[in-house]
């Protein structure tokens, strides 16, 4: 089903179905948090040592990447909305590009904490940390292949109600995995 | 089509999410480990996720059912990290 228009202007962008997908994704990650922080209350100060040892500087930069991505995909879809095909595959192609420099940062960030002696297996903060940014990770990487999909889209095609949403849709997605983001590095990264 | 302006807003809700980063990270640098510093934390990352939520994702404009939805979650993971802050300290 399209987008659908309920009651006064409200509707959903993009189809029930990824609001149904993100709404359960995002009920796992509420949880994975909840587990997380129960075991930072129980062994508080290891978990302080070892968030010392974690690069805020990359922390930082891959924030601004992913926050500069939503503005490039948020724009994306007005262009889509405007039936601007070549503007919006001009931001999604920007979009992807963020999100490969994610990806590069997030490689260089995992090297840096291995050549350190940093593993999964080092403390529990430390599996924490590998287990839920690779989750993360995965979304950047599984968006990023739509991406290309909805790419290919509108370069082959005319505006179709499909088209937008489909890219209203993976849009919703996208800036989910940037709210993701937002809390990991809270509570990973910044947290006292 | 997509109302006229909607590009400059988006523009200026990523510069308040700039800002709010910027202002996490130096809340970061600055504050010890007290706990108004995870307090503040956890507000501003609370307001990033509104904003992200409500103008990017389109919350604002979903319907109601939706949006309770939506910012239950975000209440509810604010609430989360407030509660294992307490237990931490």
């Amino acid at each position: 089903m399209a987008s659908r228009t309920e009651g006064t202007g409200q509707r959903l962008t993009g189809d029930r179905g990824i609001w149904i997908f993100v709404f359960i994704d995002m009920m796992l990650f509420a949880l994975i948090f909840a587990v997380f922080m129960v075991e930072r209350g129980a062994g508080s100060d290891t978990y302080r040592t070892s968030q010392s040892h974690l690069d805020i500087r990359l922390a930082l930069l891959n924030t601004i990447v992913l926050l500069t991505s939503s503005l490039y995909f948020a724009n994306a879809v007005a262009e889509a909305k405007n039936g601007n095909h070549p503007g919006a595959r001009r931001n999604l192609t920007a979009v992807l590009f963020l999100g490969l420099f994610f990806c590069i940062l997030k490689m260089f960030e995992y090297e840096a904490k291995f050549a350190s002696g940093f593993s999964v297996v080092s403390d529990s903060f430390f599996t924490f940390y590998f287990f839920i940014t690779f989750l993360h990770l995965l979304h950047v990487i599984a968006g990023m292949l739509f991406i290309i999909g909805c790419i290919r889209a509108h370069a082959r095609s005319a505006l179709s109600t499909h088209n937008l949403v489909a890219v209203e849709g993976l849009g919703l997605f996208w800036h989910y995995v940037d709210l993701l983001w937002i809390y990991i590095v809270a509570m990973l990264y910044l947290m006292p | 089509m997509s109302p006229p302006g909607t590009k400059t807003v988006n523009v200026f809700v990523w510069l308040a999410l700039i800002v709010l980063t910027l202002s996490s990270f130096s809340i970061n640098e600055t504050l010890d480990t007290s706990l108004f510093s995870a307090v503040a934390l956890i507000l501003v990352a609370t307001l990033k996720g509104g904003l992200i939520m409500y103008h990017f994702m389109a919350v604002r404009i979903a319907p109601l059912a939706w949006k309770r939805l939506y910012t239950s979650w975000l209440i509810g993971v604010a609430v989360i990290l407030a509660l294992g802050q307490l237990a931490a300290h």
